[in-house]
């Protein structure tokens, strides 16, 4: 062999490693599947030493250190288990180090918000952050309005200090620099105050937070989880009033008293009561015009589970989760709703299951090793199938959902 | 004979392979800053502008040390030193001519490290205003106080422990900028010794201004200058120190 040819072979080989390498490292992201982490807060500095820490980059490592976190907030959305080593509560200690090093960052003060008020409803811990960051950025005009939808929907300091509540309106209306800014001082103010149908009254707060997160994000995705959900409670409460109405109108007996209050002039008390209690058995003897108008005179609830066709007809929407509603006994529910209670429930045992591993130092390979382990599996609900995927607890659905509801504009 | 020297110091650190290498890990960390900032369920346009600004201190930095202990060392080793010191030039004007020419080479480096920077910001739509620049300006000085640091210590020590000093300084230059808010922990004497040994350490903090730039935080012109001259006279005093170590020195 030639030194020329064996120079060519050598070149040749090493591209082709390099080449092999690459190909090795870049088909690792090919067939990556999008992973949820979960962890503890394993690294928190005191808010106070942290500043030492960050060697004069202390935007750079705030902003590290957070999107490093966002792993605890799914810990924290299966767990709930806010109590960190060394005391205290987790997210207000990591916000206190971050805010420290970062106070300008507005993106904190929502997280912050969002984390300690919407999954461990500590809305006192969130309102404090919130006036923090009106103090640190008296121009942000969405802090300002998260910290005034914090007090009107978690506090009633609308209805409790109203004097407070306008001053805190008055010291917003008088950071906003132009006419034109300050009316959506008067505007909010209106908006938020003038709501039609009970059981959405924290549906405005919620759509003004899924507009300032990113689809597709854990912050995202849990405001759309919340809204939601909301609706969900809401159309199957309003869907269980049609059905009572529709029961009491054929000689049924009101279950509550609000039902009697809601459907007192339907109820002919000469009638002889029926023999068999009537219940509905299709949703779509529910969509009785006489019904409805009743129930809204003016208008159908944007948000509600009804709505009109193309031919005038009245409709019954998806859930907003894209599964159909359905009769439950006198009820009506949310199959969508009920899905996510169940995967909720069994995010935690998941969580469990990761303690329970680590104690015992080896991962279970079967649902009956799972309860062997001392972890109480719930039945199978009807149309899924509890099985272990991997490392995660998840059910299998027979039935995939049609389109959610689209929420976000 | 000064700028003969600086202008020789200055071309050979410029060609020097760390200096280009550390000039290429930048440019990757600022086209992979954006990832950060799109994994930040933000619109990543202040991170990136922070992992920027961050890059070009700590890049900068690492230029310095590296390249501050690696010089009189080479000189030495190459033996070109004895053929310099023995013509009729005093050591002083060596040991200046040398820093001048290695900050000549540093400010080249962090310029361009800017420049790139405040481009790549503009391509992705990061905000890009007069005050990155300053912080940017900022941060060049806090490289030259650290390149004398570095000069410094490659007197008094190896090249290998003067780059590790060299660096603990820096962690220690930014750490002291927050002891002010934390001393009243400590009382009596324990305050005073610890007030006195920040107190020989230069503040870096000083040079951080790129944390507050990022929301357009003004700063006053008055602000400014004292900033300036304050690493001005921490350059001034270690190259003193420095030459004055070089003159007792056997070489």
């Amino acid at each position: 062999m030639t030194a020329r040819l064996s120079n060519v072979l050598f070149s040749v080989s090493i591209v082709l490693g390099a080449v092999l390498l690459l190909g090795w490292n870049s088909s690792r992201f090919l067939v990556a599947k999008p992973v949820i982490r979960s962890k503890n807060l394993d690294f928190l500095p005191a808010p106070e030493t942290a500043r030492v820490l960050a060697l004069g980059h202390n935007n750079t490592l705030a902003k590290l250190r957070w999107i490093d976190s966002f792993a605890y907030f799914q810990y924290q959305l299966d767990t709930k288990n806010d109590r960190v080593a060394g005391g205290g509560q987790g997210f207000q200690r990591l916000y206190e180090t971050l805010i420290e090093l970062d106070p300008k960052f507005q993106p904190f003060y929502e997280h912050v918000a969002l984390t300690t008020s919407g999954i461990l409803g500590q809305h006192g811990i969130a309102l404090a952050f919130l006036m923090r960051g009106n103090h640190e950025l008296p121009a942000s005009r969405d802090l300002w309005r998260n910290t005034m939808a914090t007090l009107k929907t978690f506090f009633q300091t609308d209805i409790r200090h109203p004097l407070q509540f306008d001053a805190f309106l008055n010291a917003w209306e008088s950071n906003e620099p132009l006419f034109e800014e300050k009316r959506i001082v008067w505007d909010w103010k209106r908006n938020f105050g003038g709501r039609a149908f009970s059981g959405v009254e924290q549906l405005p707060y919620w759509l003004d937070q899924l507009q300032r997160t990113t689809a597709k994000t854990p912050n995202g995705d849990f405001v759309d989880g919340i809204i939601r959900d909301l609706l969900a409670r809401y159309g199957a409460q309003e869907l269980s009033a049609l059905a009572a109405s529709w029961r009491i109108a054929r000689g049924g007996v009101p279950q509550t008293r609000r039902e009697l209050v809601e459907n007192l002039e339907r109820i002919d008390f000469l009638m002889r009561l029926p023999e068999v209690e009537p219940v509905p058995t299709s949703l779509q003897q529910l969509l009785d015009p006489r019904l409805v108008r009743h129930r809204y005179p003016t208008e159908l609830p944007p948000y509600g589970p009804l709505s009109v066709d193309a031919n005038g007809h009245l409709a019954l929407k998806s859930d907003p989760y894209g599964l159909p509603w359905e009769i439950s006994g006198n009820k009506v529910i949310s199959a969508g709703a009920e899905r996510k209670k169940i995967e909720t429930n069994l995010a935690g045992l998941s969580a469990q299951l990761l303690t329970k591993a680590q104690e015992q130092g080896s991962w279970p390979e079967t649902l009956e090793a799972v309860t062997a382990m001392g972890i109480q599996l719930p039945a199978s609900p009807p149309g899924g199938t509890i099985v272990l995927n991997g490392r995660e607890l998840i059910v299998r659905w027979s039935a995939e959902p049609q389109t959610p509801w689209v929420l976000r504009k | 004979m000064i700028g003969v020297i600086a202008w020789a110091t200055c071309r050979e650190a410029v060609r020097s392979r760390t200096f280009i290498l550390l000039l290429i890990i930048y440019l990757l960390g600022v086209l992979m800053s954006r990832i950060v900032g799109w994994i930040s369920a933000t619109d990543g346009n202040i991170i990136t502008t922070d992992v920027v600004f961050s890059l070009q201190s700590i890049m900068g930095v690492l230029v310095a040390v590296a390249t501050g202990t690696a010089l009189v060392h080479v000189e030495i080793q190459q033996k070109t030193l004895y053929t310099i010191l023995s013509r009729p030039l005093p050591r002083w004007q060596f040991v200046l001519g040398k820093y001048l020419g290695l900050c000549l080479a540093l400010v080249a480096g962090q310029l361009a490290m800017l420049i790139i920077g405040l481009i790549y910001l503009m391509l992705t739509g990061a905000d890009v205003h007069q005050w990155l620049v300053v912080a940017g300006l900022l941060t060049t000085l806090e490289v030259l106080v650290m390149a004398a640091v570095s000069l410094c210590w490659t007197a008094l020590s190896s090249p290998l422990l003067a780059a590790v000093l060299g660096l603990a300084t820096y962690a220690l230059g930014h750490a002291v900028h927050s002891l002010p808010g934390l001393v009243h922990h400590l009382k009596g004497t324990q305050q005073t010794i610890a007030i006195v040994l920040a107190s020989l350490v230069p503040d870096l903090g000083q040079f951080a201004y790129r944390n507050e730039a990022v929301y357009r935080t003004p700063l006053t012109l008055e602000d400014l200058a004292l900033r300036v001259i304050y690493g001005v006279m921490w350059c001034t005093l270690l190259v003193v120190i420095t030459i004055a170590v070089v003159r007792r020195k056997q070489l």
